[in-house]
């Protein structure tokens, strides 16, 4: 009775707790991950989980490795890494504002969203197929992701909240385009470097002097002058000795090995006759008696032969290559001789006979025709078997005797061949090769004087190098360096000789001397009467930036010098004139508007985004994502 | 349990107990399911309010971007007698004063600034209309009232456009030194968060105020 009693009241308790459980998971669900899992970031207290992340990154790298076409070095990896996580970092910021305030977006508004999607289309229409499909592949639930679509049209609607009441002032497009679009009417004079080297003398004392003053300068780089052997294939091909003997038995060695290349391909037409089962050998010579008394084999074939396939046309079997048969028939078949007729012959079929109507050969070729082409090749077997025999004694005696290249020279009969001068940054000859020059400066060569390892220098080339001879940089000859110093001293000296002009050009011009004249009186260049804006391409650059970065003018004019690469320019600017609106037209004046308010939106945005990101408490893990 | 009791003894007491604390029982788990059905009814109420002043949002957004300012107007005074609480009443006023200072009627949009500034809830949305509505105080030439504003609050990120406009103001103010420091200041401060500011045009206004007069200054 009480045991009843208990069961009826656990059970009635059991269920109330389960009925209770269960409401709590309809109405709020319940997570039930409670293995911690790893978080590419912690935003306000929210995890970032790496999954997603880390597929972003990997995307964006492979990306990269394409335009990199190869690996991505690793500061650029990290950057990109930084880059994607502080996008998820952004996104969950944004998130999180928008969860609870109150917005909202209707299904409708979710499912119009979910039929752009041309993933979810077949055909240019959405289809349910489709999309279940796709988000099952991404391993979302459609309520996840309608539910994410929905928060990201809500942060979408926050932010073409500020972007589009954003507005710029009439006063704010015209102070822009008053300074962008700034006229500076400006004049000056110039003197070309070029024309004043020539009047420049420069002496041997100078040059001497400005040699000896400075002897850091003017050194040669350090070289080494490398020793090596190297195999070349085609060599070995030409210096290999064919023997006729040797030819013959090469071609021996190939006609068995490739018998339809030397000798064609042969065809026979055979009829035969088949019997089988018991006395098949006796009447099967009897058969054979009678055709050799003169019966006919095809009249005998189709009475006697138990091969109902061939029995019917005489016992014929048409052109037969070898490996269509049996080995017995075969062996049998290509052993006689046309027209004849065979002794009985044992198969696992039975007994047969065989007569031989026609032999045909086609293709094929005797040692005379082919010779040439054996000696090819034959030869480059030969030397490439050398090549690889040579190589790797090579790389066996080099290793054994790291401090000389001749033990390993010897034995195999090459000459040790020398290349000098070559600096790091390449050399004549061998040296020019990359993989070469790389093993020439490599400690094991370079510092501990050893020799390389095989080096595959190209295809078909294989080399040792080691060092045979340093030079450690030095001083380079007076009469070597002379002409570059004598042209250093005379752009030096030419360029002094302008900047004196220059000085009394900006005085004179200063105390508002004409350009004509000043330029005539200091033998200049000179232009006059020019207005030129920021963007000026047809003017020179240097006038262009002396122009704009002397002080604006105000009634008097202002004088300002600039240095150009190819001479040097006093520049008077002699009045300013903002850039007025009026000068653009309509259309122009309405594009400008919209590009400054598009811009000053951006930068609205940009700052919402850039102030919610420092105003919140975020770490980043990077290292989970590595 | 008590081992001594016979069995009926047992049964007497459960149901004893049953007698007493029954009626609380049921009327606590009834009550908590109502509580909890109450709560769905009160999520979904409010799901459907925010609902509503979407679509009244979304057609104030577009009669903006047509520049209909009085469609906007009536929006707003529909989001705000009814949705005081929702964020699309600050998108909407946002809205509002975006289409007026367009239209160039800088005082009644610096009206609408002013009360996103006052009412919204998100820090970052009250500082861009502080910006906003600092520039359209000096557009409306009230150049006191725009530096007060472009001086105030915790500026953030934000601190580099104010501070560019606050040299707008002192530059137009005839402030020299003063616009200089503003203008230079901003610079600095964008030179942290690349893209907030025009820098290349900041730089324009800065050297159109002449090279920093040195001794000027020191005599002043």
């Amino acid at each position: 009775m009480l045991q009843k009693i208990r069961e009826k009241i656990t059970g009635w308790v059991a269920w109330t707790i389960v009925i209770t459980i269960g409401v709590v998971f309809a109405v709020w669900g319940i997570d039930l991950s409670f293995t911690p899992r790893p978080k590419a970031a912690e935003v306000n207290g929210a995890e970032v989980p790496v999954e997603p992340v880390r597929r972003a990154y990997q995307d964006q790298l492979a990306r990269f490795q394409q335009a990199f076409t190869g690996d991505v070095p690793p500061e650029i990896a990290a950057e990109i890494r930084r880059g994607v996580i502080e996008q998820f970092v952004s996104r969950e910021l944004l998130q999180q504002r928008v969860a609870g305030q109150g917005y909202r977006v209707s299904d409708a508004e979710v499912a119009a969203q979910l039929r752009s999607y041309e993933a979810f289309q077949i055909g240019g229409e959405f289809s349910m197929e489709a999309y279940r499909a796709t988000l099952q592949g991404a391993g979302y639930t459609p309520a996840m992701f309608e539910a994410e679509q929905r928060r990201l049209l809500e942060i979408q609607q926050l932010q073409d909240a500020i972007v589009l009441s954003s507005f710029v002032t009439p006063a704010e497009v015209e102070r822009r385009v008053a300074l962008e679009r700034e006229l500076r009417e400006v004049e000056w004079v110039s003197w070309p470097l070029e024309r004043f080297l020539a009047e420049v003398e420069v002496t041997e004392a100078e040059v001497e002097a400005r040699y000896r003053d400075n002897p850091g300068r003017w050194m040669t780089p350090e070289s080494v002058d490398l020793a090596y052997v190297t195999i070349r294939l085609e060599d070995l091909a030409g210096e290999l000795e064919v023997s006729e003997d040797d030819l013959r038995a090469y071609y021996e060695s190939e006609v068995s090995r490739e018998p339809e290349r030397f000798l064609g391909l042969e065809r026979r037409k055979a009829a035969h006759i088949l019997l089988t089962g018991e006395n098949a050998e006796e009447r099967i010579a009897s058969l054979r008696a009678r055709i050799e008394a003169g019966a006919d084999f095809a009249e005998v074939a189709a009475e006697a032969s138990e091969d109902p396939g061939s029995a019917a046309r005489g016992g014929d079997l048409g052109w037969v290559e070898r490996g269509m048969m049996v080995p017995a028939f075969e062996e049998a078949l290509f052993a006689m001789e046309a027209g004849t007729v065979s002794e009985p012959v044992r198969s696992e079929f039975g007994w047969h006979l065989i007569r031989l109507e026609e032999v045909e050969q086609s293709g094929g070729a005797g040692f005379e025709e082919v010779r040439d082409e054996l000696l090819a090749e034959y030869r480059s077997r030969q030397a490439e078997d050398r090549y690889y025999d040579d190589a790797e004694a090579l790389a066996q005696l080099a290793f054994e005797n790291p401090d000389s290249l001749e033990p390993a020279a010897a034995a195999l009969g090459y000459e040790i061949e020398v290349v000098e001068g070559v600096t790091r940054q390449g050399g004549p000859g061998i040296a020019a090769n990359p993989s070469v020059l790389a093993a020439a400066w490599s400690e094991s060569v370079f510092q501990e004087r050893q020799n390389s390892t095989v080096i595959e220098v190209n295809d078909g080339e294989a080399a040792v190098v080691r060092v045979a001879d340093y030079h450690p940089p030095e001083q380079r000859p007076l009469q070597e360096v002379a002409d570059q110093i004598r042209a250093e001293l005379q752009r030096e000296q030419a360029a002094a000789r302008i900047a004196e002009l220059a000085a009394e050009a900006e005085t004179r011009l200063a105390a508002g001397e004409p350009v004509a004249e000043v330029a005539a009186d200091l033998s200049a260049d000179h232009v006059a009467g020019l207005t030129v804006v920021r963007d000026d391409v047809t003017t020179p650059p240097a006038v262009v930036s002396a122009a704009f970065s002397a002080p604006r003018p105000t009634g008097e004019p202002v004088i300002n010098r600039a240095q150009g690469p190819s001479g040097e320019y006093v520049v008077r600017v002699l009045s300013a004139t903002p850039g007025g609106l009026d000068l653009l037209g309509p259309e122009q004046q309405r594009e400008l508007r919209d590009r400054t308010r598009g811009a000053r939106a951006s930068q609205e945005l940009q700052a919402y985004l850039d102030d919610l990101r420092a105003r919140a408490e975020v770490t980043v893990f990077e290292t989970a994502l590595q | 349990m008590d081992e001594f009791l016979s069995e009926r003894e047992q049964v007497d007491r459960i149901r004893q107990w049953w007698k007493e604390n029954g009626a609380w029982i049921i009327v606590g788990v009834g009550g908590g399911l109502l509580a909890l059905a109450g709560w769905n009814w009160w999520q979904g109420y409010q799901l459907q309010r925010a609902e509503q002043a979407a679509a009244i949002y979304s057609v104030v957004s577009e009669a903006a971007m047509e520049e209909r300012a009085d469609e906007v107007r009536l929006g707003l005074e529909q989001l705000e007698s009814g949705h005081s609480g929702s964020p699309y009443v600050q998108h909407a006023r946002l809205a509002l004063a975006g289409v007026l200072a367009r239209a160039g009627e800088f005082g009644p949009a610096v009206d609408q600034l002013q009360q996103v500034l006052d009412e919204a809830d998100d820090p970052q949305l009250r500082l861009v209309a502080r910006l906003r509505m600092a520039r359209a105080l000096l557009a409306a030439g009230e150049l006191e009232r725009a530096l007060e504003v472009a001086r105030g609050g915790q500026p953030g990120v934000f601190a580099a456009a104010l501070r560019e406009i606050e040299g707008d103001v002192l530059a137009r103010q005839g402030d020299t030194a003063g616009a200089r420091a503003a203008y230079e200041a901003a610079l600095a401060d964008a030179a942290e968060h690349p893209g907030v500011i025009d820098e290349a045009l900041v730089q324009l206004k800065l050297q159109s105020l002449g090279p920093a007069a040195a001794e000027g200054s020191e005599t002043s």
